[in-house]
């Protein structure tokens, strides 16, 4: 197991992300969209968001683990080592409730994940592991009076090159 | 060329029986028949045969001149058939962009000279609703043909060769959705649930960039994904011991899940979908909540 100051990980944003990648082709990575509901104010469903709803990427564990190998029908492909990553995404919404004028408020909630990213078979248990993320889109939908619904979609990049 | 025949009639006669021989000749009226030599050779290529809805095809000519002589006014015109769409500003001669071409309409593309090729080269874009049908497309060209120096040139009409690409259903995503719930009557055990329906219904649609690449694990990014986010509304009828009766409670609960996409669907603006429900059950789980599990078919249509 790989404890956590023996990781290292950086977001990045999707253009810095083509302007580094330009001649190298990405393998190990991983897309995945992390869910959550939140309670807001019921107001006749006139609770409204002024700013879409903001999430962080918080990785508390990552470590490498043993699989099989061999490749699947469905087309999945296992090397015998895959990276286990553990984690959580704070989401963080801003709204506006009419009869409370000139005040925004903000409500936090944590969503825990755990992703898996199919690296090389010779990878190091103890080598330094070096992710990049990508926060691809955040969305929050009202899907009843009182339930906000938020999403975050997430891109994970396994660095081999560490 | 031009092969000119006429028939000749020799004859003789006499006017009377002691007069003397009278020869004569007749001539037919002439007809000529053009012979149109092969000129020029047309043709037409695809970069893929198989593809799905959304994708971008890209159609390339080649046209030669096999003769030593020019052809001139060449007329090229490629009618895009239904079910795709020709995608502006992506019309290349020669390798030289030409923004304002389209070849539905057709566009001269002036002389070609002796021995020489003239390759064009344009996009189209596969519409919604073609899965399972076989595309298939052909070019025309058109250009001056002299068969005789002293007479106008005629307009001779070539075909390429027909081009086909069959669309697959590859655009869809296989999930999984799980909301837990409790009944309001805290008495509603998991003997009483009789059935749960499932509604399911999108609310909203976002069209992402992504890298691209390929995964080890053998997932393919193309650089654009659709999300769809939306919500599953559940009716669960229970009988109620207490008045006998049965009941229903509803719930709600949202969804996401996304499809990698051609990046072509920037090119158009209405995404369809189809989504199907295919099972739904009820897992009990501790003080009073229940986990419904819906699987879900999401194919973009």
């Amino acid at each position: 197991m790989i404890n956590k100051n023996k990781f290292f990980f950086e977001a990045v944003d999707l253009v810095n992300y083509s302007k580094l990648n330009c001649n190298d082709k990405i393998q190990f990575f991983k897309e995945f969209n992390v869910q959550g509901n939140i309670a807001v104010p019921p107001n006749d469903g006139s609770t409204e968001i002024l700013h879409d709803c903001t999430a962080t990427l918080i990785i508390n564990e990552s470590k490498v683990i043993d699989t099989i190998e061999g490749s699947s029908l469905e087309g999945q492909h296992l090397s015998s080592k895959k990276l286990l990553i553990l984690g959580k995404v704070k989401f963080t919404v801003y709204f506006f409730i009419p009869y409370v004028c000139n005040y925004i408020f903000h409500k936090c909630k944590n969503v825990a994940f755990s992703e898996f990213i199919i690296i090389p078979s010779d990878t190091r248990d103890d080598s330094i592991l070096k992710l990049r993320y990508i926060i691809e889109d955040v969305s929050s939908t009202l899907i009843s009076k009182s339930r906000l619904f938020l999403n975050a979609s997430i891109f994970i990049e396994y660095s081999d090159n560490s | 060329m031009e092969i000119i025949n006429q028939s000749r009639v020799d004859f003789h006669y006499r006017l009377s029986p002691s007069g003397p021989v009278i020869c004569n000749t007749l001539f037919s009226n002439i007809v000529k028949t053009t012979i149109l030599e092969k000129l020029v050779v047309a043709i037409k290529k695809v970069d893929k045969s198989t593809a799905c809805i959304y994708d971008t095809l890209t159609y390339t000519i080649c046209i030669i001149n096999k003769s030593m002589y020019n052809i001139s006014n060449v007329f090229f015109q490629d009618v895009v058939p239904i079910g795709e769409k020709f995608i502006c500003n992506s019309v290349k001669v020669n390798n030289y962009n030409y923004k304002k071409l389209n070849p539905n309409c057709g566009f001269y593309i002036g002389t070609i000279k002796p021995f020489s090729t003239c390759i064009i080269l344009f996009k189209v874009l596969i519409l919604q609703h073609t899965i399972g049908k076989t595309i298939k497309n052909y070019a025309e060209i058109t250009y001056d043909y002299i068969y005789n120096l002293e007479k106008p040139p005629i307009r001779v009409s070539i075909k390429t060769n027909i081009t086909c690409t069959t669309v697959q259903n590859s655009l869809f995503k296989q999930s999984n959705i799980s909301n837990k719930f409790k009944f309001r009557n805290a008495c509603i055990c998991f003997e009483d649930i009789i059935s749960i329906s499932t509604r399911i219904s999108i609310v909203r649609t976002k069209i992402l960039d992504t890298p691209e690449g390929i995964s080890l694990e053998g997932v393919y990014l193309t650089g654009s994904k659709i999300l769809i986010i939306g919500t599953a509304n559940y009716r669960v009828s229970y009988f109620n011991r207490q008045s006998c009766k049965k009941c229903f409670q509803k719930f709600i609960g949202g969804f996401t899940s996304s499809i990698i996409i051609p990046k072509g669907i920037n090119y158009t603006s209405k995404v369809e979908f189809n989504i199907s429900t295919e099972n739904t059950f009820v897992t009990p789980l501790v003080d009073n909540c229940f986990k419904a599990d819906t699987t879900l078919l999401i194919s973009l249509i």
